[in-house]
């Protein structure tokens, strides 16, 4: 299958579905800071199998896949809990995977995105402000501010994730990285 | 297990990259590598672009959907900024972050937006009125800011109490408007900023370092500012009142192209017209319509100018295809 047919195939079918499955991972996942990485892993599977042959019920796929991502970390940790895994095992899909969230109306998706811009710390939210809102470009906000390229840059990236968190149904939280991220050479200007 | 983690990080910063339109072919190629490596990093940039991106689509969306690019000359005020902003409605509740200089940041300012083809009239303290056109935000400022409006984005009309001793100044990017006088209109979309002048006298000026540009506009008189350069531009009085129906909820066309009519009328409606007839770029329409009533305006055009016009229902964004 094509790459831009799968692209907007998991933008249009498939995010939408994040708010649900993030809730069908916290609810099942005891460890709270693993959501984020499970919700991707359960992304990669969904687009490698789409990649072979799209699913005609893709909550389900979703779900399934979800389960079953589960299931093997519980199974990968040292400390195994055999009821965690049947646990997992016999979940029932809910209702909710049959409402994504991708009718949201006007109003609603733009008070998110009002709320996603508020919720950053105050330095992310200006940057975020003068690129989106004013059209600003990295050197012009880097020059607006008085700052460095590179902390433009930290900050846009901060704000980058944090903003789609929130705008595809999570909380927004800003997560800085334990470390500076090394970016490779070429990632950099 | 933090691999996905340090992927979203590389993610954004291709993310970063790509918005910066920082990227080469060498650059690109590298890009297309990475992405095509892994299920993982595909679902983690698409991911993030798709998130991020929704904040563009929602922020800003220039629309020439409807029909043929319309041809212009000179273009007036009104027609620039109607061509260049179909702005979403936005509800702004608490955002009363600071102006566009930076200023030490002051609680006393309080936004007001509206949405989507809805107008609103404010009174402030000094008795001087905004009306706000669809799709507007504005940021008022009280006590110490008494006499001080933010303007982020859309279009507002003032007429100001006059007090010689405390200027009533707007602030909209990296302009200035200051009343010296009474009745006028600002606009504005992202960079692009336009006050035309209805009564009394502005000065409207660029505060950016190092540029002092300002021009004095008289009423009739228009001028375009962008973050560099203010100039003039045509218009007259007549036109003015024209382009401030808004105010009673009504859009005036005289000699419109039809395409620029539409585009005012999905300004302020959710849902929106799709025109198909071809060749309709040459009809020009005239009259004075209440822009809330798309139906009765399709109707008029389908049976006036037998021009095949549809109402979708309300997305801003055009849907792929499918397959039923």
């Amino acid at each position: 299958m094509e790459r831009g047919e799968l692209k907007a195939w998991f933008c249009r079918e498939v995010l939408p579905l994040e708010p649900s499955l993030m809730r069908f991972i916290s609810r099942n996942w005891r460890n709270a800071d693993d959501t984020s990485d499970i919700r991707q892993d359960v992304y990669a599977r969904v687009l490698e199998g789409a990649s072979r042959g799209l699913p005609t019920n893709v909550g389900g796929y979703v779900f399934t896949t979800a389960k079953n991502v589960m299931i093997n970390r519980a199974r990968r940790t040292s400390v195994v809990s055999i009821e965690l895994v049947s646990e997992i095992e016999s979940v029932m899909p809910g209702a909710d995977w049959l409402t994504p969230e991708r009718h949201l109306d006007g109003r609603q998706t733009l008070r998110r995105v009002i709320e996603a811009i508020d919720n950053l710390p105050p330095r992310c939210r200006e940057v975020i402000r003068l690129r989106k809102v004013e059209g600003f470009t990295t050197r012009e906000t880097a020059e607006r501010l008085g700052v460095g390229i590179d902390a433009v840059q930290q900050q846009t990236m901060l704000g980058m994730r944090a903003v789609t968190d929130f705008m595809l149904g999570g909380e927004g939280k800003i997560i800085r990285p334990a470390e500076k991220p090394r970016c490779s050479k070429s990632a950099k200007s | 297990m933090n691999s996905q983690a340090a992927i979203e990080e590389r993610a954004a910063a291709w993310l970063l990259r790509m918005s910066d339109g920082d990227c080469s072919e060498a650059c690109a190629r590298e890009f297309e590598e990475w992405l095509d490596a892994s299920f993982e990093h595909a679902a983690a940039y698409w991911r993030l672009e798709h998130g991020y991106e929704q904040l563009d689509r929602l922020l800003s969306l220039p629309a020439l959907e409807a029909g043929a690019e319309p041809r212009r000359k000179l273009p007036a005020v009104s027609k620039l900024l109607a061509m260049a902003a179909t702005i979403a409605g936005l509800v702004w509740s608490g955002w009363f972050l600071l102006g566009d200089r930076l200023t030490v940041g002051t609680p006393h300012v309080v936004a007001y937006s509206t949405q989507r083809g809805q107008i609103s009239e404010l009174t402030l303290a000094d008795g001087s009125q905004v009306s706000l056109d669809s799709g507007t935000t504005v940021r008022v400022g009280t006590g110490p800011d008494a006499r001080k409006v933010w303007i982020d984005r859309g279009r507002a009309f003032f007429q100001v109490s006059h007090d010689r001793d405390h200027p009533f100044q707007v602030y909209a990017g990296a302009s200035d408007i200051v009343d010296l006088g009474t009745k006028f209109v600002v606009s504005r979309n992202k960079a692009v900023v336009a006050t035309s002048v209805l009564e009394g006298k502005v000065r409207f000026s660029l505060s950016s370092p190092g540029n002092s540009r300002a021009l004095t506009l008289t009423p009739g008189k228009s001028a375009i500012a962008t973050r560099a350069t203010i100039r003039p531009v045509a218009g007259d009085l007549r036109q003015m009142r024209n382009d401030l129906a808004w105010r009673e909820g009504m859009v005036i066309f005289e000699d419109t192209p039809i395409s620029d009519a539409i585009a005012e009328f999905n300004r302020y409606n959710q849902r929106q017209l799709a025109i198909h007839t071809i060749k309709a770029e040459h009809i020009r329409i005239g009259g004075k319509f209440r822009f809330g009533n798309i139906d009765g305006f399709a109707r008029l055009m389908r049976e006036a100018y037998n021009v095949d016009i549809d109402i979708l229902p309300g997305s801003s964004q055009p849907e792929p295809l499918r397959e039923r």
